[in-house]
């Protein structure tokens, strides 16, 4: 496995030194201190940006990667390879957590613990290659071309934590009428992604 | 506790990626995924887009402070002799959910509640090692397995006392069910699934074995899970199998217990 050296264009902020999957395994063998910072110094800014984006408070965005990467090395031998980067893997933790902590400040119930290995979401296929060398512009531009209604629902699930619950609350929509925004949307997304692969 | 069909759980992939369901939904497509025996690829066709989200937030450095916090973390839960370093537990604030026993039971519990009172010494013990972040995911479990020690105590349920053997030596727990065949695997100290490989629960009679479903162990060992109703199984038990589960056992069943009937 010689991980996504210099592939990843949305930034891990590394162009030597080990791939994340070794660091990882480095993790996961015992205790070592120096693949953790290593690991902390690739992906701390995407890591503390997207909570501090989900949280709007600093504090509670620092708590939130703080939680994260208890996750990540308690999780560490649990890592697929193969299923997802190590990048999105990362993300995926610290947005659990990050939405977590908004969760629990509102009268709604917390979210389950962590399930990084859900191998229902993670099915191997293409998508970890084309995941590897979306940037934001192009995730951008993938979201912009949704419908509104689709483009709100997915944001306020994924960026304010809302429940679908919540969401119908907030937009006045019936829940299958939520239900069915949320997936056609991603779905969507996805074929734009995967469309856009290799002419990015 | 309804269980949902397929099209309701292809229904709710989207929200299911992005964690928008609420718990007891998210429960119920976790347990319909986990038991059926339907691929549901729209679940991983929507899985591998909601990361990609995350790279619509601006990246922005973390205060330095942050990674000091983070190593200490790490280094006390190193000292602490836990193979997964939990800092909470270092800093003695990760209080363990309290699972209260059922102070009557039936006498027909005899040695199985016994038993199962071991085994719940054993999960709330192990409970106590988690973070504080986790403590309302641990209540929900404990939830989940209070529900499966009502199933075990109520009349006409059935307990099968689980133990494990070779290299789930330490395994141990019950699978219990209801009146109505509606049932709960509870097991404690299960090894994680060597690579490309994943727990299958069975359902063994003189007819041979049917498939209960893939078992998910969380990171502690511990598997609580909803299993699919059953009335006629003698035996159930967990065999390991290649990654995506199989149609009948592929090895020798590595936890298992043998179905107890009460009137």
């Amino acid at each position: 496995m010689s991980g996504p050296v210099g592939t990843d264009a949305a930034g891990s902020g590394r162009s030597s030194g080990p791939s994340d999957e070794a660091l990882l395994e480095r993790l996961a063998g015992g205790t070592d201190e120096a693949a953790l910072s290593d690991l902390y110094d690739r992906y701390q800014a995407q890591m503390y940006g997207l909570a501090l984006r989900i949280t709007k408070d600093p504090a509670l965005a620092q708590d939130a990667v703080q939680e994260a990467f208890v996750g990540v090395w308690r999780n560490a031998g649990r890592y697929a390879v193969g299923r997802s980067t190590v990048r999105t893997w990362m993300l995926s933790i610290a947005h659990h957590r990050a939405i977590d902590i908004v969760r629990r400040r509102r009268p709604v119930a917390a979210l389950p613990e962590i399930e990084t290995t859900d191998a229902a979401l993670t099915a191997p296929d293409v998508w970890p290659e084309v995941a590897r060398a979306l940037d934001r512009a192009t995730v951008d531009a993938a979201m912009a071309g949704l419908p509104d209604a689709q483009r709100e629902a997915i944001q306020l699930a994924y960026f304010e934590g809302l429940t679908q619950v919540e969401i119908a609350d907030r937009t006045g929509t019936p829940l299958g009428t939520v239900k069915s925004r949320v997936r056609l949307g991603l779905l969507q997304m996805r074929r734009a992604l995967e469309g856009r692969e290799g002419t990015a | 506790m309804t269980q949902l069909t397929c099209a309701e759980v292809t229904d709710l992939a989207g929200l299911y990626a992005l964690d928008a369901l609420e718990p007891a939904e998210r429960q119920l497509v976790g347990a319909h995924l986990a038991t059926c025996s339907q691929a549901h690829a729209e679940f991983a066709a929507v899985g591998g887009v909601a990361p990609a989200l995350a790279s619509l937030a601006e990246p922005v450095d973390a205060p330095p402070s942050l990674k000091d916090k983070i190593m200490a973390d790490y280094r006390a839960g190193a000292t602490a002799g836990v193979g997964a370093p939990v800092a909470a537990v270092a800093a003695g604030r990760a209080p363990a959910p309290v699972i209260a026993l059922r102070p009557a039971r039936p006498a027909w519990l005899g040695w199985a509640a016994a038993a199962a009172a071991v085994l719940l010494i054993a999960v709330v013990a192990g409970w106590g090692f988690v973070a504080q972040s986790r403590a309302d995911a641990e209540a929900q479990r404990a939830q989940v397995l209070a529900q499966a020690l009502d199933i075990m105590a109520a009349p006409g349920s059935s307990v099968a006392l689980m133990h494990g053997t070779a290299a789930a030596s330490g395994a141990g727990g019950f699978a219990a069910f209801d009146a109505n065949g509606t049932g709960y695997l509870v097991l404690t100290n299960l090894p994680a699934a060597p690579a490309g490989e994943t727990y299958q629960a069975w359902y063994i009679n003189g007819g041979g074995p049917s498939s209960a479903g893939l078992v998910s162990v969380d990171r502690d060992g511990f598997a609580v899970m909803l299993l699919p109703v059953q009335h006629s199984a003698d035996l159930v038990a967990l065999t390991l199998e290649p990654a995506g589960g199989s149609a009948s056992p592929s090895s020798d069943p590595i936890v298992s217990g043998a179905v107890q009937s009460h009137a």
